[in-house]
């Protein structure tokens, strides 16, 4: 039986008889290895410089060599050969390797099936973890876009279910200027259509009602603007991207899936986008169609998280999948039922041809 | 604005110099009877930083009016050259931008908030709406381009973005004395134009030319969203 140390690196177990489970067990001799122990640090600390190796090895190896004066310890440790310029200690993050200033491909610990869009920050060579947190220049590398990015991510999203490779594409480089500026466009885009269409239906009211000759309690009110539809869509589409978003990966985290944050508000955020073209045919004052339209939209969208979270959501809670995905559905429903009763919904008259 | 050229001893001491010669060999200590020896590295002179960068020293003692001219006057350069973007006024230009100041962006802002929430069923609203609104969506609009890797200098931006808010003043105020909606939409239309004419080229250099539009959308996005509070108004 060799000594334990005489084993390379390459194999630990190279030395079978160590861990081989059907010999019994002997102590190892240490009457000869206990008086080479302490020899072994006394040239180091006498011989000072003498006994450190160059700079190359970086684990400080007593150097048996230069104890001549006593016998020689049987303890010899080889040099190391391990290469610690390319650890970096955070898996998974872009960007923070110490020697290549911010071009290291993504994802260390995760396998992208898709070229990630865009890791290199754009012209500027400075690290943004040098920042502190309060400092806006450390989130840049979340808005790490470009316009044409962003254009692709957007047309992703409309096509939904047709062609789920959203999550494949932005694994490793989501952004959080898709999920915000669609939400503030979303918020602007329903306030304005719906008060046009409540302005349309008010129109045709007045005019029924001055046609019927109605004294004027209807035809002599004067139309305002509602504006508390900003502040009640500015809570309702922030709170549904990031609020819910953090809520799902919440839930996420729990069945221990690797799941950042940003990846779920971004798929969050980028589902709105379908809702803003939505909005402006449902000015048409005409309730099956705006049902309809409401309908298309909310489940397009729908579909395009479900089919986009489905294989983490597998990766991660295999037994609750199905229970999972039917909430997220389910909630979205809910949105797009909101989107309709509370926007396109006039409450002074009724929409032409039924079902208000 | 030309500041004047004067020594540092002069803006410190006004215009008489102090009695103790500065000894410039070096071989002196500061004495310690002088209370004028030591000087503390005075500031940039001339470079402009912004509100302070005036000879202070100076201006406690002029007359109100004369304080309130300057910033008028300030303003309405700004605002010139700001709206204005002609080449021919290029100097100012820059300058401009060099002295920024948010008197201007601040009336600007109060104006447009009063002029819409006039005559409005709920008054108060609104006019919580637009200053939210103008406030919160410069200081987005900037850190939107730092976040896109711009450079930027914020308070400019500020500075700026308020200016370029004018425009859309003078849409407020037509569309409060016009009620007919066609004429609100063409000078709605063509103040819309004309602020984003000024607004454009400034944001669009800050940021690589592969994120223009990501940079220039949310500001014309705050543009409309304004002009829009203006076009339904009651």
């Amino acid at each position: 039986m060799g000594s334990p140390y005489a084993r390379t690196r390459d194999n630990p177990f190279a030395d079978s008889t160590l861990y081989d489970v059907n010999t019994t067990y002997v102590p190892p001799d240490l009457s000869e290895t206990v008086d080479a122990v302490v020899p072994a640090v006394v040239p180091v600390a006498g011989a000072g410089a003498a006994a450190h190796t160059p700079a190359a090895v970086p684990f400080p190896a007593p150097a048996p060599q230069a104890a001549a004066a006593t016998p020689a310890p049987p303890l010899q440790f080889t040099e190391s050969n391990l290469n610690t310029s390319a650890v970096t200690g955070q898996i998974g993050r872009p960007g923070t390797a110490p020697a290549a200033g911010g071009s290291v491909p993504a994802a260390g610990s995760r396998p992208a099936t898709a070229p990630p869009a865009n890791t290199s920050l754009p012209g500027d060579p400075d690290d943004p973890n040098q920042y502190p947190f309060w400092n806006v220049r450390r989130y840049r590398p979340l808005f790490n876009v470009d316009t044409k990015d962003v254009v692709w991510r957007v047309g992703s999203s409309f096509l939904g279910p047709l062609k789920p490779d959203f999550m494949a594409v932005t694994l490793s480089s989501p952004d959080l200027y898709g999920p915000f500026w669609v939400a503030t466009t979303l918020i602007f885009v329903t306030a304005v259509a719906g008060n046009y269409a409540d302005f349309i239906a008010f129109r045709s009211q007045q005019k029924a009602a001055a046609a019927g000759g109605d004294a004027g309690s209807i035809g002599e009110r004067q139309w305002y603007t509602d504006y508390a539809k900003m502040s009640f869509s500015a809570l309702l589409f922030y709170g549904y991207v990031f609020g819910l978003g953090l809520a799902l990966y919440f839930a996420l985290r729990w069945f221990k899936s690797e799941i950042k944050l940003s990846n779920v508000w971004c798929i969050y955020g980028y589902s709105l986008t379908i809702f803003i073209p939505m909005a402006f045919v449902c000015i048409v004052p005409i309730g099956w169609v705006r049902w309809l339209v409401v309908g298309l939209a909310t489940g397009m969208s729908g579909l395009f998280i479900v089919s986009n979270l489905k294989q983490t959501i597998y990766d991660a809670a295999p037994a609750r999948a199905v229970m999972l995905l039917g909430i997220i559905a389910g909630l979205h429903a809910a949105v797009g039922l909101l989107l309709r009763l509370y926007f396109f919904h006039y409450r002074g008259a009724p929409e032409v041809t039924g079902s208000g | 604005m030309a500041w004047p050229e004067r020594t540092e001893t002069e803006r410190l001491f006004g215009d008489s110099v102090p009695s103790v010669p500065l000894s410039s060999t070096g071989n002196v200590a500061p004495v310690q009877g002088s209370s004028l020896a030591p000087l503390a590295p005075p500031p940039l002179q001339g470079t402009s930083l912004g509100f302070g960068s005036a000879d202070d020293e100076n201006t406690l003692d002029e007359p109100v009016w004369a304080t309130l001219k300057r910033d008028v006057l300030t303003i309405g350069r700004n605002l010139r050259s700001v709206l204005i973007p002609v080449n021919w006024d290029f100097q100012n230009h820059q300058a401009a931008l060099h002295n920024w100041d948010l008197w201007g962006p601040l009336i600007f802002m109060l104006g447009l908030a009063i002029t819409l929430s006039a005559g409005e069923k709920k008054p108060s609203d609104v006019f919580a709406l637009v200053f939210t609104e103008v406030a919160l969506g410069a200081v987005v609009l900037t850190i939107n381009v730092i976040l896109l890797g711009g450079s930027i200098v914020f308070f400019q931006s500020l500075c700026l973005i308020g200016y370029c808010l004018f425009p859309i003043v003078i849409a407020a105020i037509v569309c409060t004395l016009v009620k007919l909606s066609w004429v609100r939409t063409l000078v709605l239309v063509l103040c819309l134009g004309w602020a984003s004419f000024a607004t454009i080229p400034f944001i669009g250099k800050t940021v690589s030319s592969e994120r223009r539009a990501l940079a220039v959308y949310p500001v014309l996005l705050m543009y409309v969203s304004i002009g829009w509070l203006a076009l339904v108004k009651s």
